[in-house]
């Protein structure tokens, strides 16, 4: 009986680390694909960023830089839609709850949140259309400041990741 | 009975077709002294037979309870008795009418059957045929794992687990994702603020759509 409950467990504890890194191995697919445009800003250069942050005086954005703690991006043309339908099947729906959907200026916005004790530890935003984005942004997310900082940043729209092709 | 008759029988007793009584009768009648003169010459025959026969044998030939004590022997010594055959041979041995021939085996038999008779204190226990009958329970099947084994899967799958989900236990792994990390600050910041700009953006954007949208449904004329 014992052995069972161990099989059990282990049977379990495989299957949850498995699906907890589906989006981690949905980026890894990609990571070497030429097609693909990716970022990755690990908690090291998030650290020394809030250092230069620091010297700034824009306070909304120091407040939202000092809790990320990861940035993950990948960028690629998707005409026909699939690597959008292909990412999204991919979410497990236990793990990551859907904050939001919109459609503006003929892109699909879709907003999902991973929490833990009513705070937001991961936020996905998959952006569909003529380019396919995902981003994960890591750390403690406070998405009332991250709105506030469309206006300090006085900047809006997807052509400010425009420069996320010059990366590869 | 008359000379005739008795011709008649003698005729029947030369072809064998004589029943016992018959031939008690001709017995009889050549035991006597009055016999007809003409048959006077088969007197010698008949006295001869009736000596015969009330001579005692002196070969006796064992009975049938002897010879199936002798076939229960032969099986016995091939291993071959079953347990009522051996009870058989046991109460056989212990009693007193006991075969000459089978007399050589009386103490060997009796001592198996004292043996069979255990004492334990004051308790004698007697093993029947009931009690000799087998048994001893079958042993359980049960299957079970050797623990070495077990500790060697585990420590396999957690191997497997944790080689296949380094980048799931530390998400911030530095290793990960390495080839495309950025290398400066400055473009770790830019790219950030470009990525918060763009999030900042649509969040902003689709949020105030959805408020809009919620006033405009509550403000409906249908629903007041």
């Amino acid at each position: 009986m014992k052995h069972l409950l161990f099989i059990f467990l282990s049977f379990v504890l495989t299957t949850t680390a498995f699906s907890q890194g589906a989006i981690e191995k949905y980026f890894s697919k990609y990571e070497d694909d030429e097609k693909f445009s990716a970022v990755y800003v690990s908690p090291k250069m998030f650290k020394m960023a809030a250092k230069v942050l620091s010297e700034q005086e824009n306070q909304d954005l120091q407040d939202v830089v000092k809790d990320l703690k990861g940035l993950r991006i990948l960028k690629v043309e998707d005409p026909t839609g699939s690597y959008f339908k292909e990412a999204r099947s991919m979410i497990p729906t236990d793990e990551y709850e859907l904050l939001m959907t919109a459609r503006d200026e003929g892109q699909k916005l879709h907003f999902l949140t991973k929490d833990n004790n009513d705070v937001i530890e991961e936020l996905l935003l998959f952006v569909g259309g003529e380019e396919f984005v995902v981003m994960s942004f890591i750390g403690k997310i406070d998405l009332e400041k991250i709105a506030k900082l469309a206006k300090s940043l006085d900047i809006e729209g997807a052509e400010h990741l425009g420069k996320l092709g010059e990366k590869n | 009975m008359n000379t005739s008759d008795i011709k008649i029988l003698l005729e029947k007793y030369w072809d064998c077709d004589t029943s016992i009584e018959e031939e008690l009768q001709l017995k009889s009648y050549f035991s006597k002294s009055d016999i007809a003169p003409e048959l006077a010459s088969y007197s010698d025959l008949f006295s001869l037979i009736s000596t015969q026969s009330t001579l005692k044998t002196s070969v006796s030939l064992p009975d049938t309870s002897t010879l199936e004590i002798h076939d229960i022997l032969d099986k016995y010594w091939a291993c071959t008795a079953d347990l009522n055959e051996e009870a058989t041979l046991k109460s056989y041995f212990a009693g007193n009418d006991i075969d000459k021939s089978l007399l050589p085996f009386t103490d060997l038999f009796q001592v198996l059957h004292s043996e069979s008779k255990l004492t334990v204190g004051n308790i004698a226990i007697e093993r029947t045929v009931e009690d000799t009958s087998p048994s001893v329970s079958k042993p359980k099947k049960s299957f079970s794992i050797p623990t070495k084994w077990i500790a060697v899967a585990a420590s396999l799958l957690l191997v497997s687990v944790l080689w296949f989900n380094t980048d799931v236990l530390n998400p911030q792994s530095e290793t990960a994702f390495a080839e495309y990390a950025v290398q400066s600050e400055e473009e770790a910041l830019e790219v950030t603020m470009e990525a918060l700009a763009f999030l900042s953006g649509k969040l902003d954007k689709s949020s105030n759509k959805i408020k809009n949208d919620i006033k405009r449904v509550s403000n409906a004329s249908l629903l007041k």
